[in-house]
């Protein structure tokens, strides 16, 4: 998986132990700040409602590692919660994550709320379309452009593949994929 | 008579379980619908379509999202139960609403 936007790029290789816990490594890169992060990362199921239409699902998410600018290394923690509800129609999701790195941030908070709908609703195995608005607080940037992000995009997939392009309220690209193996 | 009674209660006792092994364990194949909850997601229902491609007892499986089932088509000679069924389904994080069998009866005149 790589997701880069306005703030960081980001490359995290993700293998799901079980229905419940997936492990990982991300390695990101951020732009404004010059930071490195590499994180091992543990995603855990908190909890799961299954429907007939629509799924939710509420996550723990925690990563561990270094950060790294210029010439400081420190050790770096995350940890958030997120959760989604979908349906085959609509989508909606919110993640809030708290990080720490000693020496190099004082910590930080910011949060994503994500709103979308399929213009169509495809089958599987087809082309599945998403127009997606995503809107992200970062109480603690500096840059006032940047404490509030409005971004739309779209979500395109097929079979294991997924690909999201967008631009936000201030110009900044977005561009993730997944390939899922 | 007191043993023709203990012999009946055994072997109404025994009944179920013998049509159920003689369903699960057809010689022949046969399409198993999964009726699923929670199956919204194209891109999240590929990891139930590779688990299934790997099950030695399935053929092929089908994925239709409109009507939330996975279709079973199993190999012949194979076994392949409910609950092994059910195990996979909730290995992939989706609930089984029910399962339905059909098939088997018609191939086997064949």
């Amino acid at each position: 998986m790589q997701t880069n936007n306005w703030e960081k790029n980001r490359l995290h290789y993700h293998y799901t132990y079980d229905v419940k816990n997936s492990f990982g490594m991300v390695f990101e890169y951020e732009d404004n700040t010059d930071r490195q992060n590499l994180n091992g990362q543990w995603n855990h199921l908190l909890a799961r409602s299954n429907n007939v239409t629509s799924q939710a699902n509420l996550y723990l998410k925690s990563q561990l590692g270094i950060a790294m600018k210029g010439k400081r290394y420190a050790s770096n923690a995350e940890f958030g919660v997120a959760g989604d509800w979908e349906t085959r129609k609509f989508f909606t999701s919110y993640a809030a994550t708290g990080r720490y790195a000693n020496g190099i941030d004082n910590g930080s908070f910011h949060q994503k709320v994500r709103v979308g709908i399929a213009p169509y609703v495809a089958g599987y195995g087809e082309f599945h379309t998403w127009l997606m608005l995503q809107l992200e607080q970062h109480p603690e940037s500096f840059n006032d452009d940047e404490k509030v992000i409005l971004t739309p995009l779209v979500r395109l997939f097929k079979g294991d593949y997924l690909v999201e392009l967008g631009i936000n309220n201030n110009g900044g690209p977005l561009l993730n994929w997944i390939a899922r193996f | 008579m007191k043993y023709f009674h203990v012999i009946l209660i055994m072997v109404s006792v025994s009944l179920p379980n013998v049509w159920s092994n003689s369903v699960e364990t057809s010689k022949y194949g046969g399409t198993i619908t999964v009726h699923v909850k929670g199956m919204v997601c194209d891109f999240c229902a590929r990891g139930l379509e590779k688990v299934f491609k790997s099950e030695k007892a399935v053929s092929k499986i089908f994925v239709d999202l409109d009507e939330s089932i996975v279709s079973i088509r199993k190999k012949p000679e194979k076994i392949l139960t409910d609950k092994r069924i059910k195990e996979l389904i909730l290995k992939n994080g989706y609930s089984v609403e029910k399962i339905t069998r059909s098939g088997a009866k018609s191939e086997s005149k064949t």
